[in-house]
């Protein structure tokens, strides 16, 4: 027996005295109780979780430690010792444990998801030599409630055997199995902890889960999307306040953005004049979040930046971080305000209601009751019909307005076929939107760099208004931009390329298969596709 | 995985001192770390309080039959396992010879540890040999603890040039002071102004220490209880520097 094997001990049996009966039975060393809590970490969206790691920080008045591990497998685990539990992975200094979770984690924080809160009485059988075999650990943890209670797992003993030594573990659990009865635990703390608090995690995710039905009208569709993408906002919204990574009002934003784009498109479906009042409050919104979000963007950034200048200038630019930074903290505070404010709750408990009540319907018109995936057919194809055309006309020396349009419509396309993925064969999409991606970044991208190079001018008068500019950083800064131009040309001779890609004779054909027959399907379209 | 081998032609330079001290770190730095014990004497295996036995002897370890994994003891401190050494490795130089291929042995040996290790030190004995080249061609760098005496420069040299005549390219040479007596006028003088040799010194270097020679009676890494001591901050030094190198390899 070389794992770790956890049993769970009937309530009725005293640790202590089976402490004692164990350590006089098989002459085992007592190594004193600890008071520890477990702190189980990952991000808001589990990414971790996702990709079967398990990471905890171990509090004790010995320290801090680190501990990660793939799931289920607590015999092969890394332990670092640190001082406090991290936030970002730039926070630990160990290359291995960095090496191992940034791919993962990115630029997503670590958040607390579960406390345990334990004693752990741990015994040790040790060799003529004092060299340790195994370790015995007894435990009666509780899981931490957000509201100060707690939930107790259950009694434990935990038989963790050095590698190579099997024989004590074997003895003691043949012990325990004619002697007690007990069961075989099998699982993970933080699944047992996920599952008495009724969590279900990787719940979370940036991209939205509901189903749709071809059948479903049209705005019965809408809302299902709509309230979807509010629940995304409101999930966010927290995170967003409390600003813990940059991802919570990316994907708030996002949610807004598709809000916006969905009601754009939704003329006849959901009555006229609310949703104008609605397209309204949801730009108010865009515009309350985009320069926080600026902010972010250029901090992200910043290092690539400063990697991208010549190593003796790179100190100069460090100024325009710390001014990023001031100018963040304080567009911080306006979201928040914003956030706050009345007239977002308005708005917030408005659209609410608006999309939990279904007779509003009956105002508008006879579109709003055909099936959705008559209308989703008949507008995907029509967008995909306006980017092919856009991006046809797009020559070497068009200017970049109509890049722009062209990286407006690819994005209306996207959102459109995220929202109605539901009613496609995965398989039969999936070519359409990876090309599709392709052709946003090098858009996207292009527009980042147009965007930045204006951005960094305008700080650039900003800090020399007051009066933070010096000689140096006002020539580092321009020597950025004049690399963002270079890199935004090179970009733009990829456009072709991409675009190329895109819009290939047979992939159209496809995308016409798939969406360009309305007419077809009309009675539900179940046997569409 | 990083396989570091702690070698020298001579003995008693500080090789085992070095691997068990360094594994030590490295593990206490969140990597897995495995020492093996290639040294017949089992110093490190001793050091650990791991009995310097393994089942089916040397001849087991190339049989193709057991995977290495099973010899494999864990220690007393996080992250960080022993492979033993066994007094029949006395004879590893002829059972490779007779296994065939012997050159490329060890590195095939030790290619199935990198699912569940970052780092792997050999405490090599001493010695050059059949084993040492197989020891070369697995190794990514070479820790050569060298005491500073005019002898033992010209070992270092023949280490330098050694390498350079079999073409281990990428084998990465890292030289370090041993056991430095600064009362001793050579010691002083050879470490403040080292010759130049073909390869860089590291800046680092373990004086000689009674808490280092104190492992034997410990018989635990000297930072578990000496670690604030001069030749404790040395090794945690000397670690650092050696990462530093390692990674931009
Ligand atoms: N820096 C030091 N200061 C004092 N004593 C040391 C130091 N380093 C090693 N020693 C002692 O010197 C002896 C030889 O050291 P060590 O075993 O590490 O050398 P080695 O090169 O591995 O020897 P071998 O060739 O026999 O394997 C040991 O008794 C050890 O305790
Ligand atoms: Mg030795």
């Amino acid at each position: 027996m070389n794992k770790v094997v956890e049993l769970s001990l009937p309530q009725n049996i005293r640790i202590d005295e089976l402490g004692n009966e164990l350590a006089s039975h098989f002459s085992l060393e007592h190594d004193g109780i600890t008071s520890v809590s477990r702190t189980y970490l990952d991000s808001f969206d589990w990414r971790l979780y996702r990709k079967r790691l398990l990471l905890f920080a171990e509090t004790s008045s010995e320290g801090v430690r680190l501990i990660l591990r793939s799931q289920g497998q607590p015999d092969t685990q890394r332990v670092l010792n640190i001082d406090s539990i991290p936030v970002f992975t730039s926070d630990i200094s160990s290359f291995v444990f960095r090496n191992r979770l940034e791919p993962v984690l990115r630029i997503r924080a670590l958040i607390p998801q579960l406390v345990i809160q334990s004693r752990v009485k741990c015994l040790l059988a040790v060799d003529a030599d004092n060299k340790t075999l195994l370790y015995i650990q007894f435990e009666n943890p509780r899981l931490a409630l957000s509201n100060g209670q707690y939930r107790m797992l259950g009694k434990r003993i935990r038989l963790i055997p050095v590698k190579g030594y099997t024989r004590p573990a074997e003895q003691i659990l043949r012990y325990l199995k004619k002697n007690y009865k007990f069961s075989l635990i099998g699982k993970d703390e933080l699944d047992q902890g996920l599952e008495l608090l009724n969590v279900e995690p990787a719940k979370y995710s940036a991209k939205l889960k509901y189903r749709l039905k071809p059948d479903m009208t049209a705005s019965e569709a809408l809302r299902t999307i709509l309230l979807k993408l509010l629940e995304a906002m409101k999930l966010n919204e927290p995170g967003v306040i409390d600003d813990i990574d940059t991802e919570f009002l990316h994907d708030f934003r996002v949610a807004v953005r598709k809000t916006r784009s969905a009601l754009s498109q939704s003329r006849h479906i959901l009555p006229d004049s609310e949703v104008e009042a609605f397209m309204r409050e949801f730009g108010w919104m865009g515009t309350v979040t985009g320069p926080a979000r600026d902010m972010h963007v250029y901090l992200l950034k910043f290092n690539g930046y400063q990697a991208a200048l010549p190593e003796d200038i790179r100190p100069a630019l460090v100024p325009l971080r710390e001014f990023l930074v001031r100018k963040k903290g304080k567009e911080h505070e306006r979201l928040v305000k914003g956030l706050q404010s009345s007239r977002y709750k308005k708005l917030t408990g408005a659209w609410r209601q608006f999309l939990d009540t279904p007779q509003t319907e009956t105002k508008s018109s006879a579109i709003s009751k055909k099936p959705i995936k008559e209308l989703a057919d008949k507008q995907i194809w029509k967008v995909y019909r306006r980017v092919i055309h856009e991006g046809r006309n797009i020559r070497a020396d068009s200017p970049d307005t109509e890049l722009h349009r062209l990286r407006i419509s690819c994005k209306k396309l996207r959102y459109l076929i995220e929202f109605f993925e539901d009613l496609y064969p995965r398989s039969r999409i999936r070519s359409l939107l990876e090309s599709l991606k392709q052709l946003q970044d090098v858009l996207g991208d292009y527009h980042d760099y147009y965007i930045q190079i204006i951005a960094l001018d305008h700080i650039k008068k900003q800090m020399s208004d007051a009066a933070e500019l010096s000689i140096e950083t006002g020539e580092a800064i321009d020597m950025l931009m004049d690399v963002l131009r270079t890199e935004q040309q090179d970009l733009r001779k990829q456009f072709k390329g991409s675009f190329r890609a895109f819009a290939l004779k047979k992939n159209q054909a496809n995308i016409e298969s798939i969406f360009g027959q309305p007419g077809k399907g009309k009675k539900g379209g179940k046997g569409a596709a | 995985m990083i396989v570091y081998a702690c070698y020298n032609i001579k003995g008693g330079v500080g090789k085992t001192a070095t691997s068990v001290n360094m594994a030590y770190l490295a593990a206490q730095g969140g990597a897995r770390v495995l020492i093996w014990d290639l040294d017949p004497q089992g110093a490190a295996s001793f050091y650990f309080r791991i009995k310097p036995k393994i089942k089916g002897k040397a001849a087991g370890l190339l049989d193709n039959k057991t995977r290495l994994e099973t010899y494999i003891r864990g220690t007393d401190y996080d992250n960080l396992d022993l492979l033993p050494a066994d007094f029949s490795y006395r004879n590893l130089d002829l059972l490779l010879e007779e296994a065939g291929k012997p050159r490329g042995r060890f590195k095939k040996l030790l290619k199935p540890l990198a699912q569940d290790y970052d780092v792997v030190v050999l405490d090599c004995a001493p010695g050059i040999s059949l084993l040492s080249e197989s020891i070369f061609n697995a190794a990514d760098v070479l820790l050569i603890p060298t005491i500073p005496t005019i002898l033992s420069l010209r070992t270092l040299k023949q280490i330098i040039s050694y390498r350079e005549k079999h073409s281990l390219k990428h084998l990465m040479l890292v030289p370090f002071f041993s056991m430095v007596d600064k009362r001793k006028q050579l010691h002083r003088q050879i470490v403040e102004q080292p010759p130049s040799l073909g390869a860089p010194i590291l800046g680092t270097y373990i004086p000689y220490a009674s808490e280092i020679e104190r492992m034997g009676i410990e018989r635990r890494p000297v930072n578990t209880y000496a670690g604030s001591c001069i030749a404790g901050r040395a090794y945690i030094r000397m670690w650092q520097e050696i990462l530093r190198l390692s990674m931009t390899r």
